[in-house]
Order: C-alpha cells, then structure tokens, then sequence
C-alpha cells in the first residue's frame, strides 16, 4: 500500500526513496507513470473503453513504403495470413513474444493490462531501422545493400517489444546508465525469446542480436553481440568492461554502447544459471527498478532479488554468488556485503 | 551543391555519414531551404531506438545546418536524403 504523503512528495525525492528501498515510493513513482502512459494511449485510442477492453490482440499494417504508421491494416488477431511475408511473420513473431511473456511471467501483453500489439510494417523507403514510439512499433525494410527486413527478425521484434515492457515496468530513462539499462534489457529478452524461439541451448545460441537483418554485404555478422561485445561488426564500439566505459554524448550518451557491459554480465549468468533462471531474475529485476536506475542500482537490486528468488526456491541457490561473479567480471562490484 | 548527413541512434546505434556533391534543380533546393530549421525537441519521450538526423547543404556562399529526431524531420528532407543516398 502506497501512503497518500507519496503524491505530494517531488518525483526526485520519490527516486531517491524508492531507491533506498521504499517499495511504496517506487510503486507511486511507477503508478504515475503507468497511469500517464494509459492516460495518452487513451487518447490515441479515443475511446479509454476500446483500450480497457484489450486482449493483447495483434494488428499488422502496411505503411506502403511511405513515413506514415497505419496506412493500411493487412492482419489482426485471428484473421487471415496474406501474401506478404513480411506481414506474416511480423503477425507470428510479435504473437511469439506476447505469449513468451504471458506464459513465463504471467504479463498480459506489453503492460500487463492487454494493450494491443501494434506492428507497422514496409515504413519508409530503404529504412534502416525499427523503432517502439510509447504506443506501437514501427520496421523498415532495409536498404537491400546492407540491412533487411526488420520485422522478421524475432530478435528485433521481441527487442522492440520489450522497449514496451520496461515503459511499463520500469520506465528507465533513455539517456546515460538508465538508458543503456533499458538497451539492455531489450537485449536480454531479444536474445531470450530468439533462443525459445529456435529451441536452442545456451551453448548452441550464437547470443547475436539482428543477425540476420545484415546482409552479405554488411561488414559484420550482427549489430551486436551479447557473448563479445565490440566484435560483432567493424562499427561495433561496445565495451565489455567498465574499463572502457564510454562516457561521450552521442547515442544519448551511449545507450546502445554501454548496453554492452550488463549484456556481458548477463551472457556469463546464464552460462552457469541457464536461460531461465537468468529471464526471471532479469525480468524481476525490471519490476523493480526505476527511471533513474544506474548501474550500480542495477546490480544492488539484481542480487537483492535474485536473493528472495532463491529464498522462495525459484531459482538455482548459487544465483548470488554467480551474479556476483558476473558482474565484477565487467567491473561492476557490490559495495553491499 | 555540397551535403554532409549523418544518422545516428536507431536500433543499430551505427552511425552513417553521407557526404558528397549533387545537381540539384534551384528550384528544389529554394523548397528545402525553409526546413533547414532545427528541430530536436523530442515532441515523443517514449520513442525508444529513434535516429537522430544531422543536416549540412552548401550552396555558393550559403550555408545551412540543422538537426533532427525520428518525429521531427520534415518529409521534404526525408525525401532528399532518399534522393541522395539511395537514387544511384
Ligand atoms: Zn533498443
């Protein structure tokens, strides 16, 4: 329960509370958050009932190649595949992710509340891009010469996706540490659900991320890679240790750079923890930070969390001790005995 | 006319920078002009992944430059990015 002092409280002060621990502090500062995000969705929607009423369904539309979302709806839930590709496999990746979450941490869709999954398709002309706007996302097709087709890749998609999940859970900022945190996450959970996805192993997963939205051409095997940050392609500047943090301002001042130090640290978890534990932990550990979280919250709460996991026999007992391994291994050491 | 356009941000987080000479009509050139106005207020604070758009055209003795966000840049400069980057 949330005291009514928490309204009246400055939202700085709140994160500084809610950081220390207060749990009450934290869910005011997320219930605001989530309750202005419904507050906007509602008004896209026009109607707050049509939003209430939602089931987490799927709508695909084809933006025609022009820089306008929802030119034309081609697929909604339980309707009929079309001859596009594209559109078919953005209707059944973005079903893949939605039901990924829904089975394993009982989320009903990407707020918890069922909002529909809005997926814009053929945006732009030569687009080298996918993006998530707050309500609904958005892919190109690629230039053909170095990148392609983005919305049938089920890493970019659940990448995508999760951006929604931690607007809702979270609400990290998207600049400096909190934002290369919520890189991060879409990163775990790409590379979680891309790995459900072709059914494989820990050991047998290449722990790429947009393998195959590069072309022959692309001077590289992926955009980034979770196992060795810095090597997936001769573009690739992300660091794997604290050491060669960057502390620049371009990319939001690194949001996807720095991404690559946790992704690191969680690639090394779930290779002593498997992928399971580690998606708990990690999506546990997202409900319980907030807009401001730095790296070291981040390791804070995840050992606190994977602590009370442990207590409750939902994951492997050594998650502690292995997290903690992970985490210094990228530099990033608990000053909490 | 002289250009110089760099993307960054984006899901890929790689930036690209194109950069170059074209003939462009004066005509089309007079239409782009007025949208070489920044416009990096983020009207979007739940945009996640969007490329960020950087805009440098040198014509005789004019100089233009302005920057952009995914919500923010003008279809008019989308098309000549395509028009320059991608007509060949
Ligand atoms: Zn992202």
């Amino acid at each position: 329960m949330c005291s009514t002092k928490c309204f009246i409280i400055p939202p700085h002060i709140l994160e500084e509370l809610a950081k220390r621990g207060n749990s009450s502090c934290k869910k005011t500062l997320n219930d605001t958050a989530r309750i202005t995000q419904r507050r906007q969705t509602a008004l896209n929607n026009l109607l707050q009932r049509e939003y209430l009423e939602s089931k987490g369904d799927r709508f695909i539309y084809d933006c025609k190649n022009t820089y306008q979302q929802r030119v034309e709806l081609v697929i909604e839930e339980g309707g009929d595949l079309v001859n596009d590709k594209t559109a078919n496999e953005a209707y059944e990746t973005s079903g893949f992710v939605r039901d990924y979450f829904k089975n394993t941490f009982g989320l009903n869709s990407i707020d918890g509340n069922g909002l529909d999954i809005i997926s814009n398709i053929h945006y732009g002309q030569n687009y080298n891009n996918a993006y998530w706007d707050g309500n609904e996302m958005t892919y190109g097709d690629g230039d053909g010469k170095e990148f392609t087709d983005f919305a049938s890749a089920i890493d970019v998609v659940a990448h995508e996706l999760a951006h929604g999940v931690t607007q809702f859970l979270s609400n990290l900022e998207y600049q400096s540490q909190p934002g290369a945190l919520n890189e991060h996450f879409s990163d775990v959970f790409g590379t979680v659900i891309k790995q459900k996805y072709l059914n494989q192993t820990v050991e047998e997963a290449d722990w790429l991320i947009g393998d195959s939205v590069v072309t022959e051409e692309f001077p590289g095997v992926a955009i980034r890679s979770m196992k060795a940050p810095g090597t997936a392609n001769e573009f690739d500047s992300q660091p794997d240790h604290m050491d060669n943090y960057y502390d620049g301002m371009a990319d939001n001042q690194g949001v996807h750079i720095n991404s690559g130090i946790p992704n690191k640290a969680f690639y090394l978890s779930c290779m002593e923890l498997g992928l399971d534990d580690c998606a708990l932990i990690w999506f546990q550990t997202l409900k319980a930070l907030w807009r401001t979280a730095n790296f070291n919250d981040m390791l804070e709460t995840i050992l606190a969390t994977a602590q009370n996991l442990t207590e409750e026999g939902k994951v492997s007992e050594s998650s502690v001790e292995v997290l903690s391994k992970s985490f210094s291994a990228v530099g990033l050491i608990s000053v909490v005995v | 006319m002289w250009y110089r356009i760099e993307i960054s941000g984006g899901f890929s987080g790689i930036p690209k920078i194109y950069e170059g000479s074209a003939d462009i009509e004066k005509e089309q050139l007079e239409k782009i002009i007025p949208y070489l106005e920044d416009n990096t207020k983020e009207s979007n604070p739940n945009l996640r992944d969007g490329q960020q758009y950087s805009f440098q055209i040198e014509e005789g003795t004019q100089r233009h430059s302005a920057n952009f966000t995914e919500k923010s840049l003008p279809t008019e400069l989308r098309q000549l990015l395509e028009q320059l980057t991608h007509s060949a």
